[in-house]
């Protein structure tokens, strides 16, 4: 059995919430669990940083923040599986939202090197661990059992021996009370129900539909359009420009020059 | 500028563009209809194909007045409720990685499938290979479109 600690160092926290209506909403930072140098490869340590939420409904709806750019990787699928795998919930019932660029909260928000999932693999596996773990005490002390005799399987919370049983949406509110463990079991390789088993990427039928969905998709009110004209080759550098043509067409507000070397930089 | 009445979906939309705006543009930009897709801009990728009067179109290169009262069919509108046998086959599949030009490809092989509803692998080789995809999703996409016209093995 692996054990990971929750928290050990002062940058890692965790929050928990009621929601309104009911349910948990567990705020949770990810580097708190970080990868070892020699688990992951070639890895420079501003990395590591993850952050992200998990909701969970009165209702049993679990709702995993996804917090990496999705990119082709299939990442807003493959990372929230991770989180869901601990939390033992059935991925029919996970909603995934990509989280919002917040680098104060989630941090290194980036694709790259191949390391989203080597680098999530023990974080978001603790995060699931954690909620779980959080709500099984609340069974617990909802039916005055010990703990170490509730079990948990597809998003509900059995105790055998008396034969109760609640789904997670119902002890959700009263998790949130839980003491957050210092550290949490993760389930062994052999146990895994959702991970390493193929499942269809959460935006299929968002896409197949030509939903908004990508940055090019996004529309604010007042938003102007920026265009950008490239030298036509490598190694050409800006000289000159007469933009007088370019202002008298409709909708110009503005022509300007925007420079990506440094000044005096030779070429 | 000028005013276009454009049947766009089954229903008329009017626009007040410059008469040598790409379709693309129209759609995205003045019509919020954002499922088609800019690429390239040079109908070399795919990624902006409509329907016009059902027959595949790059719209980044099809100005605005050259459309008329033409029919235009865009992903938004390819069904009701998502089920064109082409969209059902991508789901099965999970034919999609990051999506993007998925739209172009799906209103592609609805257009080859209307044309040719059981085309062979030469054809549907042959019908997209105009449509990039940069995630590489070509053999779940050709294998869909064998589900969609039912001549999958």
């Amino acid at each position: 059995m692996t054990r990971v600690k929750t928290s050990f160092n002062r940058r890692s926290f965790l929050k928990t919430t009621a929601l309104a209506g009911g349910g948990m909403m567990l705020s949770i930072s990810w580097l708190a669990c970080q990868a070892t140098p020699d688990e992951v490869l070639a890895m420079p340590d501003e990395w590591y940083d993850l952050d992200g939420f998990l909701k969970i409904g009165n209702n049993g709806v679990v709702t995993i923040m996804s917090p990496n750019p999705e990119i082709g990787q299939n990442v807003k699928t493959s990372m929230p599986m991770l989180v869901a795998e601990e939390l033992d919930v059935d991925w029919s019932k996970v909603i995934v939202e990509q989280a919002p660029l917040n680098t104060d909260v989630f941090t290194r928000q980036l694709a790259g090197g191949s390391q989203s999932i080597r680098q999530a693999w023990k974080p978001l596996r603790m995060a699931g661990a954690t909620a779980r773990h959080m709500l099984k005490e609340a069974a617990a002390q909802a039916w005055q059992v010990p703990v170490e005799e509730i079990t948990t399987e597809a998003g509900v919370i059995y105790h055998k021996a008396s034969g109760k049983s609640a789904g997670y949406g119902e002890m959700a509110s009263s998790a949130v009370n839980s003491t957050v463990p210092e550290e949490v079991e993760l389930k062994e390789l052999a146990d895994f129900k959702i991970i390493g088993t193929p499942r269809k990427n959460v935006d299929g039928k968002k896409i197949v539909t030509g939903q908004p969905l990508f940055g090019l998709d996004t529309y604010r009110e007042g938003m102007l359009t920026a265009m950008l004209v490239h030298p036509p080759a490598f190694g050409l550098r800006f000289k000159s420009m007469d933009d007088s043509a370019v202002r008298t067409m409709p909708g110009i507000k503005d022509v300007f020059v925007l420079t990506s070397y440094p000044e005096g930089m030779k070429t | 500028m000028a005013n276009f009445n454009l049947n766009i979906n089954g229903a008329t939309r009017q626009v007040d563009v410059d008469p040598t705006t790409p379709m693309l543009w129209v759609l995205r930009d003045h019509l919020q209809l954002v499922g088609t897709k800019y690429g390239c801009g040079i109908a070399q990728c795919g990624a902006c194909t409509i329907h016009l009067n059902g027959v595949a179109m790059r719209s980044c290169i099809l100005p605005v007045s050259a459309v008329g009262n033409q029919a235009i069919t865009t992903i938004e509108g390819l069904s009701e409720k998502g089920d064109h046998p082409v969209q059902k086959a991508w789901l099965e599949h999970d034919v999609p990685q990051c999506g993007y030009c998925q739209a172009g490809q799906i209103m592609n092989a609805a257009a080859l499938l209307k044309s040719n509803p059981h085309p062979s692998d030469e054809e549907i080789e042959g019908a997209m290979h105009g449509n990039l995809c940069r995630c590489g999703t070509y053999t779940r996409i050709k294998a869909a479109i064998k589900t969609a016209a039912g001549t999958a093995d």
